[in-house]
C-alpha cells in the first residue's frame, strides 16, 4: 500500500513540475502579442487590449498562479487562431487519435509477440533470421516513407483503399498498418531478446529436464519471467506512440491530435500546443506509474523489497 | 555468414556512395537543383518514357528530381553528421564531468539523463519548434542535442569503471592533470563502444532530421531535404509518383545500411554483446 502510495505521490509531483516547466517555456518565448499579430503596425492601444484580454500584461508571478489555478479546472485558454477553448478543440480530436492508436496497438502485438517468440525458439534458424530481417526493414523506414509506399500501392495503384481522410473502416487500415508495422519490428526483436535471456536460465533446464512439454514451458515458465522487461519497453512505446500518431496523422489527414498537433505548430497555436503537451506528459506520467505498479503486482520481489524500506 | 558478409559489403558500397556524391555533388554532370524547365515539367524517369536529360524525371515545376535528391541527400546528411558528432562531443564531455566531479554535479547530470531518456526527444522538438517558431538555427541545434543522454550515461560509466584501472591511477601519479587524463588515457579506451553508439544514433538522427522536415517544421524550402522532399512528392503520388520515390528510397537504403553497419561493428568491437 505505502508502495503505491509513493508512486502516486511522485507521479503528481512530476505533474506539478511539467505544468510549471511547460508555463515558463511559454513565457520564455518571449512577448506573444506581436508574434501573433504579424509584423504590421498596430496602434498601441491595440496591442495593450490584446495583452489585457490574453493576461500577458500582469507579473509573470501572478500569470503563473493564475494559470495554475486555470490549469487545475481545465482552462488553458482559447486558440489564437479560431478564439474556441484549447480544451475542447483537443478534447475533440482525442477519440479520433485513441481509436488509431489502440488499433496500431492491436497490430504491433499481435504481431510483435508471435514473431518475436518465434524468433527465439528458433534461435539461429531460418524464422530467426527472416524475424530479424523483417525487424530490421520495418525499423529502417521511417512511418512517413511506409505511409507514402502503402497509399501509392493501395490508392493510387490497386485503387482498393482511401488515401486520406475519415469514414469508414476502409480510412482506418493503412494508418493502423503503416503506425503498427515499425512498433511490430522493435516489439518483436525486444521480445525476442527478452525471451532468449530467460531460455538460458538454469530453471529452464531445470523445467526441461523434468520432461515438461513445450506447450507449458513456454507459457507456464518462459513467458512469465519474460514479460517483466517487456513491460518495462512498453512504457517507453507510449511516448513513440505519440510521437508517430504525429507523423501518421499527417500524412493520412487523419482528424486526431496528431494531426492537430502538426498544423498547430505550423501557425504557432501556443493555446493549443500547450495542452497538447500537458495531455502528452499526463499520458506519460500515468503509463509510469501503471508501469511500475504492474511491476509490483508481477513481481513479489519488488513490492516486498521496495515497500520495507 | 556469406550472405550477412555480402550484405554488409553491399551497405558499406551505398554509404561509400552516397559520400562520394555529396561531397563531389557540384562536379557531377547534372543539372541545377533549383533550375526550372518549364518545358519538361512531371517528365517521368528513364525507362517510364522519360529521356535522358532528366534520368529520374522532373517534379512539378519542371526540376531535375536526381539533382534535388542529390542536394538532399547532402543536406540530410550533413545535418546527421554533424548531429552526431555533436551530439558525441556534449554527451560525452557531461558523461566525463559526472564521472569526474561525482557527487551533485554527477546527480545533476543523471538526473537529467533519466529525464530525457522518459520522454521522446520527437515531442520535445516538436513542442520547442512550436513554442520558439521553426528556424534554421533552432533545428540545428536540436538535431545537435538529439542523443546526448545516451553518449553521457556511456562515457560516464565507462569512465567510473576506467578510473578503478591502474592506468588512470598510473598517468595520475606521473602528474597528469584531468584534461590529459580523459581525452589521451581514458577516451581512447573508451572509444569502441561510443563509436558504436555514434553508428546506430546516425540514421535515428536521418530519422528525426526527415520526420521534422517532412511535417513541414524542419528544413524549409527554397532548402530540401530528403523528408521535405518526400512531403511535395506525396502531393503528386498520382500524377508523378517518381518525386516522391527518389528521396525515399535514398531514406530507406541509407538508414539500414547503417543499421546493418551499427550491427556489425557492435559484433566485433563490443564485447558485451558477444
Amino acid at each position: 500500500m505505502s508502495f503505491a502510495l509513493k508512486k502516486l505521490l511522485r507521479a503528481l509531483v512530476s505533474v506539478f513540475a511539467i505544468v510549471t516547466a511547460i508555463f515558463l517555456l511559454m513565457r520564455l518565448a518571449g512577448d506573444p502579442t506581436l508574434e501573433i499579430l504579424g509584423p504590421d503596425d498596430f496602434p498601441p492601444a491595440v496591442l495593450e487590449d490584446f495583452r489585457a484580454r490574453w493576461g500577458l500584461d500582469q507579473s509573470l508571478w501572478q500569470q503563473y498562479l493564475s494559470y495554475l489555478g486555470n490549469a487545475a479546472t481545465g482552462d488553458f485558454g482559447r486558440s489564437f487562431l479560431d478564439q474556441r477553448a484549447a480544451f475542447q478543440i483537443v478534447l475533440d480530436r482525442l477519440p479520433d487519435t485513441l481509436l488509431l492508436m489502440a488499433l496500431s496497438l492491436a497490430i504491433t502485438l499481435l504481431i510483435g509477440i508471435p514473431a518475436g517468440i518465434v524468433a527465439a525458439l528458433r534461435h539461429n534458424q531460418f524464422a530467426d533470421a527472416a524475424v530479424l530481417a523483417g525487424a530490421m526493414v520495418f525499423q529502417a523506414t521511417p512511418n512517413f516513407v511506409l505511409g507514402v509506399v502503402l497509399i501509392f500501392v493501395f490508392s493510387v495503384w490497386l485503387r482498393l483503399l482511401p488515401a486520406s481522410g475519415a469514414g469508414d473502416w476502409h480510412h482506418l487500415i493503412l494508418p493502423a498498418v503503416t503506425f503498427g508495422a515499425s512498433n511490430a519490428a522493435v516489439f518483436a526483436r525486444f521480445v525476442r531478446a527478452a525471451l532468449l535471456d530467460v531460455l538460458r536460465q538454469p530453471y529452464m533446464l531445470a523445467a526441461t529436464a523434468r520432461g515438461l512439454p513445450a506447450r507449458v514451458l513456454l507459457f507456464r515458465h518462459a513467458l512469465p519471467n519474460a514479460a517483466l522487461p517487456i513491460l518495462t519497453i512498453l512504457g517507453f512505446f507510449v511516448g513513440g506512440l505519440i510521437a508517430g500518431s504525429i507523423v501518421v496523422e499527417t500524412v493520412f489527414a487523419w482528424p486526431g491530435v496528431g494531426r492537430l498537433t502538426a498544423t498547430a505548430v505550423g501557425f504557432r497555436d501556443l493555446a493549443v500546443i500547450q495542452v497538447i503537451a500537458m495531455l502528452v506528459m499526463a499520458a506519460m506520467v500515468t503509463t509510469n506509474l501503471v508501469v511500475d505498479l504492474l511491476y509490483a503486482v508481477l513481481d513479489p520481489r519488488i513490492r516486498l523489497e521496495r515497500g520495507a524500506s | 555468414m556469406n550472405a550477412r558478409w555480402w550484405l554488409l559489403r553491399l551497405c558499406l558500397a551505398w554509404l561509400a556512395v552516397c559520400a562520394v556524391v555529396a561531397v563531389f555533388a557540384d562536379f557531377l554532370p547534372v543539372a541545377d537543383y533549383q533550375a526550372m524547365d518549364l518545358r519538361a515539367r512531371l517528365s517521368p524517369p528513364v525507362g517510364f518514357g522519360g529521356d535522358w536529360s532528366h534520368p529520374l524525371g522532373t517534379d512539378e515545376l519542371g526540376r531535375d528530381v536526381l539533382a534535388r535528391a542529390i542536394q538532399s541527400l547532402r543536406v540530410s546528411f550533413a545535418l546527421a553528421l554533424f548531429g552526431t558528432v555533436a551530439g558525441a562531443v556534449f554527451g560525452t564531455t557531461l558523461g566525463f564531468l559526472a564521472a569526474h566531479f561525482r557527487g551533485l554535479v554527477d546527480d545533476a547530470v543523471m538526473i537529467l539523463v533519466d529525464i530525457q531518456a522518459s520522454i521522446s526527444f520527437f515531442i520535445i522538438a516538436v513542442i520547442v519548434i512550436a513554442v520558439f517558431g521553426a528556424s534554421l538555427e533552432l533545428f540545428i541545434a536540436l538535431i545537435a542535442l538529439y542523443g546526448w543522454e545516451r553518449y553521457a550515461r556511456l562515457a560516464r560509466a565507462l569512465a567510473l569503471s576506467a578510473s578503478e584501472h591502474g592506468y588512470v591511477e598510473a598517468v595520475r601519479g606521473l602528474g597528469a592533470g584531468p584534461g590529459r587524463i580523459y581525452m589521451a588515457h581514458v577516451l581512447p579506451n573508451a572509444a569502441s563502444p561510443l563509436i558504436v553508439n555514434a553508428t546506430l544514433n546516425f540514421p535515428e538522427t536521418i530519422l528525426l532530421e526527415s520526420s521534422l522536415s517532412f511535417l513541414g517544421i524542419g528544413i524549409q524550402p527554397p532548402m530540401v531535404s530528403l523528408g521535405n522532399m518526400v512531403g511535395y512528392g506525396q502531393e503528386f503520388l498520382t500524377t508523378g509518383w517518381w518525386i516522391a520515390a527518389a528521396p525515399a528510397v535514398v531514406i530507406f537504403l541509407s538508414t539500414i545500411s547503417m543499421g546493418v553497419l551499427g550491427d556489425a561493428l557492435r559484433d566485433r568491437l563490443d564485447s558485451s554483446h558477444r
